[in-house]
């Protein structure tokens, strides 16, 4: 599965150069879990880390985050429906109890607490890991069931100066349209790259009506830009300097329910995002680094039908100053100080409201008998606002036999109550408490060749998880935040391939499943009938199968995805019922006078499933993408 | 060596994939029947939770002591739709106000079948005024709505000089009132010959909601919208005169809702009711008529984190009917408790219990 094409020379250098010989390289890519960021590179070798392979990112570059994870990661995608909100599900946990981090800050809405992983575009990303389990200790708060990392890359193994240039363009069903424009300037110092995208869509589709008639989707358009620029600069041979900045405009329009006759409601989201980052490594190989980050994201929703208009924008300046060093060949420590403050202003508040959270957090990490154990441990003692928390975590891996090896992960996790949590009017609640609790996990990795053509992967992950005064919305008209649950959470994932290859020749299985019980153990709501059951909108069993194969540069994948029953309430009196979607990507890469092309063909949903992944809000049959690009 | 491995260990895996999924995933599903009962019924207006489109409909038969849920899903073969508000019975068909879905949907009394859909922009209460015509107020809109309750279809609307009118009686021939908006201080007088607003009765206090008559004719309205700082009010008030009898303003953060008055209509009996995970001014209050102060502590209390959102008074066995929708996030619990407030009978509906109909 992890094959990395690299059609070699597909930079236009200038008229001077060479004209060597075009060669095509095929490798399987080394399981590698360098991490851009310095609190898991070593201090989390206990967790488990999934890599989207460079093929995945390339194979998914059309689309957003979040038709990726819902494809090929054992995840539950709640999506709200097309041109709508999608958020994470990790493990049976809310929302809220997943990160997002981009080049390691937090992307979630310090208001709301989520990522919208459908306002997020695969192609803008160099780097995309799944961080399971919590390491909440080294990444704080929200980080209770897994982290999702998105990485730029920020210099080349250029020596001479470079241009390169892709352009991309897609269309497809509902009036889909996507330009990319990607320009990088690297040589041996320094690299500057700049992402530009654009995308539109009238997202008429037809769905099946309360009735059973078919009907034509309105108030669904959407229209969204993006820019993103990012520079690193090595100042010296020890002394790295990068830079980031990200603006975005999604203006969608929300489609009607179906219990709902029309819609105008409208939603434009505008978020700005900047970063800038140090790292030095002194003579004594101690590592230094800094980030600092302003990020402001503003949310502007209308719904004239109801005479409601609402505002909403907060903005976050994030701190971190680190310190690691490898003090003998076995230990290593990390010593790291995070700060943030966000403040909003909502709408129907009287008052800027603030959070402000400062920790100071440690990490130890032993190796031996051959740096073949690895132990972790770590420690964060955190201010917010007025609370203070204070965080063990602890993590092992063992490699038994270079084919095999098996991990372990404790942590103590937290979630602080977001800004609309506390002050959102109206139902903000102000008296709410932390989510607290104890996540655990252990797994292991089985890396099997078979013979020299054919590869087994198999890995598998057990967890358990308890959250005290877990938050839940409930109320008619007006919705308000309590901490009414204990939440127990467990279950297994696996991640399985087979791999096959033979000259020009490659093929793959794949099978991901996901087994997750998440129940209420106890409440405080009296009479309460949810005790014992699973949590909504959390499927208990979910899974993708993949098969693929490609020869030379033309490749075809299937990928098959089965979610199982969503309750709706809490006490499984109301559900959504199971679904299955078949997709195919086809994919072909050419080379034609010095230029790169790449031809890609998504077709969705080609069982034509009708089916919601959240109640009332349908799902188009199926649809297609056709995309082109070029590289020079 | 590999071969040998890989014969034993891809069984095991493949057994092992198999087998670790162990828990039942379908639900159980019950299948239920529509009732053949003809005796007299509560019906269970379940709004459901907003934004879910999972309002239901169901009825208790308190003569035979059986409860029937999801009664026009069953009858029908679709969902009823989003938020649930009222339902009224002109002649042998049921009114469903269905806020959230702008419509109201006809129903048969006896087969529960759909017989016909009204758009209204979000619909809240139906008052029938004769003449097979229909008051019917709407949320966010500053109109009522006149309907024919014969062809179901929208006559015309009378402008309001406020919106949200949610409370309205009938009485001598006009109609009163009441608009739920925070600038609202006024009570307004419609003539049904007219359809048109001819007086207004000045108010105490902001936001008025609900209204209804007492023994004497009097009317008692209660308004209020804690989560706007509105604090809650209670005025009585003489219709003819327009004289404010008595004004009962409530401690500020007070939120009191859905008054009704038992049979003989010498006694109000509202909730109180706490958002916030407390018990304090949580429950159901009851205040005679004659009373010169508000009560101060429930017949039925609340515990933490609860707050009941329906209130119904049977008319023939003077129970009291009430609702506790459990967050509107799960089956609602409906209580039936003596006139002093003990429990006689619980029984579990449908998401959000906010209303009972007594046919």
């Amino acid at each position: 599965m992890l094959i990395l094409l690299f059609t070699g020379m597909m930079f236009n250098t200038s008229a001077q150069e060479l004209k060597l010989k075009e060669v095509r390289i095929q490798q399987r890519k080394k399981r590698n879990f360098k991490l851009q960021d310095e609190r898991l590179n070593s201090f989390n070798k206990g967790a488990k880390i999934l890599t989207i392979d460079t093929a995945l990112l390339q194979q998914y570059e059309l689309q957003s985050l979040a038709q990726l994870l819902t494809q090929q990661v054992p995840v539950f995608v709640k999506s709200y429906g097309i041109n709508s909100m999608a958020t994470l599900n990790f493990r049976g946990s809310s929302a809220a109890q997943s990160q997002v981090l981009w080049n390691g800050i937090p992307l979630n809405s310090a208001a709301a607490g989520i990522t919208d992983v459908s306002m997020l575009s695969v192609s803008n990303f160099e780097s995309i890991n799944i961080a399971y389990g919590s390491s909440a200790a080294l990444l704080g708060s929200g980080n209770i069931s897994a982290a999702v990392l998105l990485d730029n890359q920020f210099f080349t193994d250029d020596t001479l100066p470079q241009w390169r240039t892709k352009l991309g363009a897609e269309y497809g069903s509902f009036g889909q349209l996507k330009l990319n424009v990607q320009e990088r300037y690297s040589n041996k110092k320094m690299m500057l790259s700049l992402k530009l995208m654009h995308q539109q869509a009238e997202n008429n589709f037809d769905y099946k009506n309360v009735n059973g008639n078919e009907s034509k989707m309105q108030n669904a358009k959407l229209n969204a830009n993006s820019l993103l620029i990012n520079f690193g600069y090595k100042i010296a041979a020890r002394t790295q300097f990068k830079f980031s900045a990200w603006l975005q405009n999604y203006d969608r329009e929300v489609p009607p329910a179906l219990f709902e006759t029309a819609s105008q409601k409208r939603q434009q989201d505008f978020s700005m995002r900047f970063l800038a980052q140090a790292h030095h490594l002194s003579k004594s190989n101690a590592k230094w680094y800094s980030k600092t980050a302003y990020t402001q994201d503003r949310m502007q929703y209308q719904d004239p039908s109801i005479l409601l208009q609402t505002q909403n924008a907060v903005q976050q300046l994030y701190q971190e100053f680190g310190w690691k060093k490898q003090l003998k060949p076995q230990h290593e420590v990390l010593v790291f100080v995070p700060a943030s403050i966000a403040w909003t202003l909502a709408t129907n508040d009287t008052m800027m409201r603030y959070q402000k959270k400062i920790a100071l957090a440690a990490a130890y990490q032993y190796s031996t008998f051959k740096e073949r154990l690895t132990l972790a441990a770590s420690l964060r003692a955190e201010q917010i606002n007025t609370q203070s928390i204070l965080l063990p975590g602890g993590n092992a891996a063992f490699i038994v036999h270079p084919y095999f090896k098996i991990r372990a992960n404790i942590q103590g996790t937290y979630r602080a109550p977001t800004l609309n949590e506390w002050y959102y009017q109206p139902g903000g609640n102000p008296a709410l408490k932390p989510e607290r609790g104890l996540a655990t996990d252990a797994g292991y990795e089985l890396n099997l060749p078979i013979n020299k053509r054919l590869q087994l992967k198999h890995d598998a992950s057990f967890f358990n998880r308890n959250i005290n005064d877990w938050i839940i919305w409930f109320g008619g008209s007006i919705w308000t935040p309590h901490n009414i649950a204990k939440v127990h959470s467990r279950g297994i994932e696996t991640f399985n391939s087979l791999h096959w290859q033979r000259g020009h020749w490659h093929a793959h299985l794949g099978l991901n499943t996901s087994f997750v019980l998440a129940t209420t153990a106890q409440s405080y709501l009296p009479n309460d009938g949810s005790i014992g059951k699973q949590i909504p909108y959390s499927p208990r069993y979910n899974g993708q199968a993949n098969a693929g194969i490609s020869y030379q540069q033309l490749s075809l994948q299937y990928n098959h995805t089965y979610t199982g029953y969503r309750f709706i309430t809490i006490d499984e009196s109301q559900y959504l019922k199971p679904y299955n979607t078949g997709n195919i990507y086809l994919n072909y890469t050419a080379q034609w006078q010095g230029l790169a092309y790449s031809l890609k063909l998504h077709y969705n949903n080609i069982w034509n499933s009708s089916y919601q992944v959240v109640a009332q809000r349908p799902m188009p049959f199926a649809n297609w993408i056709v995309g082109l690009s070029c590289t020079f | 060596m590999y071969r040998q491995v890989c014969k034993n260990i891809i069984p095991l895996l493949a057994i092992w994939l198999v087998l670790f999924s162990c828990k039942k995933d379908k639900p159980n599903t019950t299948n239920t029947p529509l009732p053949t009962d003809s005796t007299t019924r509560v019906l269970l207006v379940c709004e459901g939770s907003l934004g879910n489109g999972n309002a239901t409909i169901g009825a208790y038969f308190p003569v035979t002591d059986s409860v029937y849920h999801h009664l026009y899903k069953t009858a029908n073969t679709t969902d009823l739709g989003d938020v649930f508000q009222s339902v009224t019975k002109v002649n042998s068909h049921y009114f469903l106000c269905i806020n959230n879905t702008d419509k109201i949907i006809v129903i048969d009394t006896a087969t529960w079948l759909q017989k016909a859909n009204i758009n209204v922009p979000k619909p809240r209460y139906l008052l029938h005024v004769g003449n097979n015509r229909a008051y019917v107020g709407s949320l966010f809109n500053n109109k009522i709505f006149i309907v024919n309750t014969q062809n179901y279809s929208v006559l015309k609307s009378i402008e309001m000089p406020f919106q949200n009118v949610e409370g309205m009686i009938l009485k001598d021939g006009f109609v009163y009132a009441c608009c739920w908006d925070t600038a609202c201080r006024q009570l307004y007088k419609i003539d049904i010959s007219q359809d048109r607003i001819i007086d207004s009765i000045a108010l105490m206090a902001a936001a008025p909601q609900s209204i209804l008559l007492d023994k004497n004719k009097n009317a008692w309205i209660m308004g209020g919208n804690a989560y706007k700082s509105k604090s809650s009010s209670l005025h009585c008030i003489e219709l003819n005169s327009k004289k404010i009898n008595k004004f009962f303003p409530f401690a500020a953060g007070i939120e009191a809702i859905k008054p009704v008055s038992n049979h003989t209509a010498d006694s109000l009996f509202f909730l109180e009711v706490n958002y916030n995970g407390g018990s304090s001014n949580n429950g159901v209050f009851v205040m005679p008529i004659n009373s010169s102060a508000l009560p101060t502590s429930p017949i039925i209390s609340c515990a933490s984190f609860q707050y009941f959102w329906a209130l119904g008074i049977h008319p023939i066995s003077q129970e009291l009917y009430v609702g506790d929708p459990k967050g509107f996030v799960q089956s609602s619990t409906v209580g039936i408790y003596s006139k002093s407030g003990i429990l006689r009978k619980q029984f579990k509906t449908g998401v959000g219990i906010g209303a009972f109909y007594f046919d």
